[in-house]
């Protein structure tokens, strides 16, 4: 059993303990009273000069420790010693004040105040090391957290309150109007329908095509295995760009019809490479076994090798869903004329390109309602991805995302 | 399969392989149909770059017209270095490219690191699981997140800042602001996916390094300089190279989600260029200028991204392929 044992701490270990803290702490609040001077211009004059004064006391205490620290070293002769160590301090304690000085006396030198940061490494290097990091890492792992989060939060509360006023994080005079729009109107519901059908059809016949294509590619006696396989990958690097595309499907019948936002898609070489990698992941002893039993190349395949690949599907067909789901660009461009076929995200655009004042009269609640109904579609579209997310989620943590990348 | 390319010493014989294999080759016909249709085809399309534009409306057919199309030689291409409109596009998508690599490539290497020292798992693993997200949504929905956050009279952004006694800033639709939209919502979408590789770099290292470095004496600082920084080094270079391969697309994308006509100035770039000429031009798309600018924009990436290969396979012996 690990308990934890406390040795009583000498009279010199309580004091650089005290001493420690209270160099944390000032520096700690220096820096506040920058970002504090940084980020507001409300603060009068008065304020900002007993910040100033503040923040000059705070230095001097810090500066006083340090000082105090060389003369006792000086003194015990190990000065020389010091300064090999701590070139960087002592040019700091050296250079600081005439900056500070600099800093009040001209105003564009103000941000370098900032440089009392370089005391930073000097403070924390008291403290056990493990510490500190673990301190500092969180601290920010819970800031980007918040920054990834945040921006929901303002959406949903946007979405649900009444129009008219100022909403940061939480809604204020809740009101569902702007959902019951979304959630009424038919046009955004046939959206709705359009991109179901899309990534479903875009879904499954990508996985198809790619799972097999991937299968021959993983044999290491294919033939013609580098043939094919150069073959794929010169489309991964060049394309013919947009305009033999609106061509190419114009020719085709293609333009204006919902099977021109799935049939490009199908085939993904990267996500081919993605299936080729994890075929070869497989122990070739199953397939050897069988084929020994003399069950054919098919056989092998469907019954031994798609069974065993279940997660990298799940992967691919996610990656498909969310590319199908997502994507804005093919109905841009091979839609003109049909506008009944536009997936959500192109709805979306609409919508947003469009201003509430062009509807006042035929549709004054929408005009109304405008930017919660906007609001409300963009949560709208973004649920099916989150139903999935889970479930995909530790199959991304494994690594197994990026498993093309050879790394 | 009449040529009998026969292989030398152990592989089997090409018969043999093809008796073993050849109905495997059954199982690439959707493939290379769809490559050769949607992905081949479009690329002989890259002579209209060569041509007059095509007069598709008064030919039996769209080959036809384009095939009938006088040459003019590399004048499209001329054009590229001297249209105002092109060049300011060209510039644009270097500089937008160039804030994002500078700016956003270090990121992910730092979270990388961060997340795997991380002690305790209710941080480390919320932080994951919200990290991912904006990767997964379309960038209709970032733009319309970053609309909503940086709207001009009531957006959370402007709401901080006004409380700050700062003045109100239309982010969106200023040319001042607008590149730096882009490079705060490709963070955003972009950061927390990118650390993957790195994560995955630095769980493959052999943690056995860093425990003698520990009993060494290393500072946390110095186990990260000197153990991890160097053992993940070869990823961050293929990565880096990778990223320099793909400076000529600036997000294309995400561009032409928040692009509106306010910040043409500093906002478009080749791809909405492009797009532009071809699909917003009315009656009449440009479609041979479109497919010039086009066949420029992918052939400086392709070149970036060989020699890019090129160098990383010389010094770290990794590339792409």
């Amino acid at each position: 059993m690990a308990k934890k044992i406390s040795v009583p701490l000498t009279k010199e270990e309580k004091r650089s303990n005290v001493i420690r803290r209270i160099l944390l702490i000032c520096l700690l609040v220096s820096m506040a009273i920058l970002f504090v001077e940084l980020v507001d211009n409300k603060f009068t004059v008065d304020y900002r000069s007993i910040m100033d004064v503040v923040f000059v006391l705070l230095w001097a205490v810090m500066a006083a420790e340090a000082v105090l620290r060389v003369y006792k070293l000086a003194a015990g002769g190990s000065f020389s010693d010091y300064l090999k160590h701590n070139k960087a301090e002592f040019l700091w304690l050296v250079l600081f004040p005439v900056i500070l000085v600099c800093s009040f006396l001209l105003p564009g030198m103000a941000g370098w105040r900032w440089l009392v940061v370089l005391k930073m490494p000097n403070v924390f290097a008291r403290y056990n090391d493990e510490n500190v990091f673990q301190i500092i890492v969180k601290i920010a792992a819970v800031f980007l957290i918040l920054i990834f989060v945040l921006p929901f939060f303002n959406l949903v509360a946007v979405a649900i309150s009444k129009p008219g006023q100022i909403v940061n994080l939480l809604p204020k005079n809740i009101d569902w109007e702007g959902f019951k729009y979304a959630l009424t109107d038919m046009e955004f519901l046939r959206s709705f329908k359009n991109s179901i059908f899309i990534t479903a059809m875009g879904t499954i016949g990508s996985v198809v095509v790619v799972s097999l294509a991937a299968y021959p590619l993983s044999k290491p006696d294919m033939p013609l295995k580098r043939t094919v396989m150069i073959f794929f990958m010169i489309v991964m690097y060049f394309g013919g760009g947009l305009a033999p595309m609106i061509i190419l499907m114009d020719t085709l019948g293609l333009m204006d019809t919902i099977w021109a936002l799935i049939i490009p898609g199908w085939m993904s070489v990267y996500n081919m490479l993605l299936m080729k990698g994890f075929y070869e992941s497989l122990p070739p002893q199953l397939e050897e076994a069988a084929k020994i039993d003399g069950a054919s190349n098919m056989y092998v395949f469907l019954k031994i090798i798609i069974p065993l690949s279940k997660p990298m599907v799940a992967t691919i067909a996610f990656f498909q869903v969310v590319g199908y789901w997502n994507s804005y660009g093919s109905a841009l461009y091979y839609i003109s004329t049909r506008k009944d076929l536009y997936p959500v995200p192109n709805y979306i655009r609409n919508f947003m390109a469009m201003s509430p004042q062009s509807v006042t009269d035929m549709n004054p609640t929408l005009a109304f309602y405008w930017n919660n109904v906007e609001k409300s579609y963009l949560l709208l579209s973004i649920i099916p991805i989150m139903c999935l997310y889970p479930f995909v989620f530790r199959f991304i943590k494994g690594g197994m995302a990026t498993g093309a990348v050879k790394g | 399969m009449k040529k009998q390319k026969s292989d030398i010493v152990i592989k089997p014989s090409f018969g043999k392989q093809m008796k073993q294999y050849g109905n495997l080759f059954l199982f690439y016909i959707p493939a290379i149909v769809l490559v050769v249709v949607f992905s081949y085809i479009p690329m002989a399309g890259i002579i209209m770059a060569f041509k007059k534009e095509p007069n598709l409306l008064g030919s039996s057919s769209a080959v036809q017209g384009i095939l009938n199309a006088d040459w003019v030689g590399f004048s499209h291409f001329k054009k590229i270095f001297s249209d105002p409109d092109i060049l300011r596009a060209l510039r644009n998508t270097l500089i937008i490219s160039a804030q994002k690599i500078v700016i956003l490539f270090p990121i992910p290497i730092v979270m990388a690191i961060c997340i795997n020292e991380m002690r305790g798992k209710v941080v480390k693993k919320s932080l994951q699981a919200v990290m991912y997200i904006p990767h997964f949504l379309s960038w209709i929905t970032i733009s319309g997140i970053f609309v909503t956050l940086l709207n001009y009279d009531r957006g959370i952004a402007n709401n901080v800042m006004q409380f700050f006694g700062f003045d109100r800033i239309p982010f969106m639709t200023s040319n001042d602001t607008f590149r730096g939209v882009l490079v705060v919502s490709a963070a955003w979408a972009f950061l927390g996916w990118n650390t993957i590789v790195y994560v995955s770099a630095i769980t493959a290292l052999d943690r056995d390094l860093i425990e003698a470095a520990k009993i060494d004496g290393a500072s946390k600082w110095q186990q990260i300089i000197h153990v991890t920084l160097p053992g993940i080094l070869p990823t961050i270079a293929v990565m880096f190279i990778l990223r320099i391969g793909g400076i000529m697309d600036a997000g294309y994308d995400q561009v032409l989600a928040m692009y509106t006509p306010y910040i043409k100035e500093s906002g478009d770039i080749l791809g909405t260029y492009t797009f532009r000429v071809i699909k917003e031009a009315g009656l009449m798309p440009q479609y041979a200028l479109g497919t010039a600018v086009g066949l420029f924009n992918s052939v400086v990436g392709l070149v970036l991204v060989l020699s890019g290969n090129y160098i990383s396979r010389k010094l770290f012996k990794r590339g792409l392929w």
